[in-house]
């Protein structure tokens, strides 16, 4: 029995990617590209990666030239021939200026850039020259591992819940919410919520939504005095909590939990539309501004 | 667009993040479901302005099962965040018309690409830029105010609203 931690794959070496970018002539131009770009062609597993790449080029007249690059999609993805064509249909037009194919065959060049995001700073520093990259703390804080005594709290607490599945008797993903700091269960999965014919009767959602509850009621019951002090830095309502599933969260649940903060989740089955192990990994994207941990349960 | 506008000026007036939701029945063009961002007051980070205006639908209906989703469109002044765009993704939605980019959690485009990612789901339709300036407009509106919700709210009495950049307001709100 053990725990393994859902995390990006990185490596340790740098390994190089190669992606078509277009050379963009001007800072308007850029904006406009990435908006367009962003939509058809996500980064998907390539987020620590920038857009835009800019270089200054000292010219012999002492001024300075700025080139901007931004970045379209990997070479193994598209033709280029499909890029040109795409761009002159969707991104032709610059302040009343025209481009030809000619100007989009010129423009998009094959670079390099690093297939997975750097774990420590030191790389970090290095491998953003190729092609510039978002750094987080987060791949470190990944690392942490958990001690013997958290993974027999672990496990037990799931043993749990895998009886509870069984005395609900339902196949349904059943789950709760567990604090670890003070050791205890705060709410689970129940009859009610099984039955629920609402189509997006996901159990995290529904955790969710009966804390909620649970904390309005709180709240009205101690609406005396200072309403603010205690109870308003406990409005991310799931702040420093565990999350305890049977099955892998979906994406819908998965980001459901970045918006109420939660600290952990543990799992034991993936399933098909998850949101943690697939390319997605909704709680490590750099750009959300709240990242949890992710682990599975694997029973040898 | 502008239903969604006007629900999205309700959330604002009642203290909540603007954003406004409504779907709308292909076939007979009538609103079906009508929704606002309502976090702050239901101390739940997910009732977002989607989730709000699907439960508006489902609340009308004596089935959950009778609902077609597949006939409906949805209006929304924001593009959907990751949850919701896997939400109206899982359900089937005919189509998403949104206002402007979410840069902090737009899950059609903007942090990940949930409408279109490979999935069992049927793919996901949007379109952004209708009335963005508008739904930027009303967003601006709500950050200006001090946020009487935050632990230490920052003092924002300097602060001017910008709007010399939207160009394109068709109607002030």
């Amino acid at each position: 029995m053990h725990i393994q931690p859902i995390v990006k794959e990185t490596e340790q070496e740098l390994l190089k990617i190669e992606l078509y970018a277009l050379h963009l002539h001007s800072p308007q131009q850029a904006s406009s590209f990435i908006k367009l770009i962003s939509i058809h062609f996500p980064l998907t597993d390539l987020s620590h990666l920038k857009r835009i790449k800019k270089t200054t080029e000292l010219l012999d007249d002492n001024k300075n030239c700025i080139n901007l690059y931004g970045l379209i999609a990997k070479t193994s993805d598209v033709k280029k021939e499909d890029l040109v064509n795409f761009l002159l249909q969707n991104f032709n037009n610059d302040n009343g200026q025209n481009f030809d194919s000619d100007y989009f065959n010129q423009r998009i060049i094959k670079i390099s850039a690093s297939k997975y995001p750097a774990t420590d700073k030191k790389k970090f520093d290095i491998w953003k020259t190729l092609w510039p990259m978002n750094f987080h703390n987060d791949y470190q804080k990944h690392d942490i591992p958990l001690n013997d005594i958290e993974i027999q709290e672990i496990f037990s607490i799931m043993n749990k819940l895998k009886n509870l599945s069984v005395e609900l008797n339902s196949s349904k993903n059943v789950g709760l919410i567990y604090d670890p700091k003070k050791k205890l269960t705060t709410l689970q999965t129940d009859l009610n919520s099984l039955t629920d014919s609402h189509p997006l009767n996901h159990c995290i959602l529904q955790l969710i939504n009966a804390s909620a509850k649970n904390y309005v009621i709180k709240l009205q019951k101690s609406k005396v005095g200072d309403k603010r002090k205690g109870l308003d830095c406990e409005s991310y309502l799931l702040k420093d909590m565990d999350v305890f599933v049977l099955k892998e969260p979906c994406i819908m649940c998965s980001m459901a939990l970045v918006h109420s903060r939660v600290s952990r989740i543990f799992y034991v089955e993936n399933t098909e539309e998850g949101g943690l192990e697939g390319l997605l990994k909704v709680h490590l994207v750099p750009s959300l501004n709240h990242h949890y941990r992710a682990f599975k349960l694997i029973y040898d | 667009m502008k239903e969604a506008l006007k629900m999205a000026e309700e959330a604002l007036n009642l203290g909540e993040v603007p954003v406004g939701a409504v779907f709308v029945n292909n076939l007979s063009k009538e609103i079906v479901g009508r929704g606002r961002n309502n976090t702050n007051s239901l101390k739940n980070a997910t009732r977002h302005a989607e989730f709000e205006a699907i439960d508006e639908i489902l609340k009308k209906q004596v089935a959950a099962s009778e609902v077609e989703w597949k006939l409906l469109t949805v209006f929304v002044t924001v593009e959907p965040c990751v949850m919701c765009a896997s939400a109206l993704r899982q359900l089937g939605l005919s189509m998403v018309y949104f206002g402007c980019n979410n840069e902090r959690f737009g899950g059609c485009g903007s942090v990940l690409s949930v409408h279109n990612c490979p999935s069992k789901f049927k793919e996901l339709p949007c379109e952004g830029n209708y009335f963005k300036d508008e739904a930027i407009l009303l967003l601006r509106k709500f950050y200006i105010k001090e946020n009487e919700h935050a632990p230490n709210p920052t003092k924002k009495t300097n602060r001017l609203l910008k709007i010399e950049d939207l160009g394109n307001l068709k109607s002030v709100i």
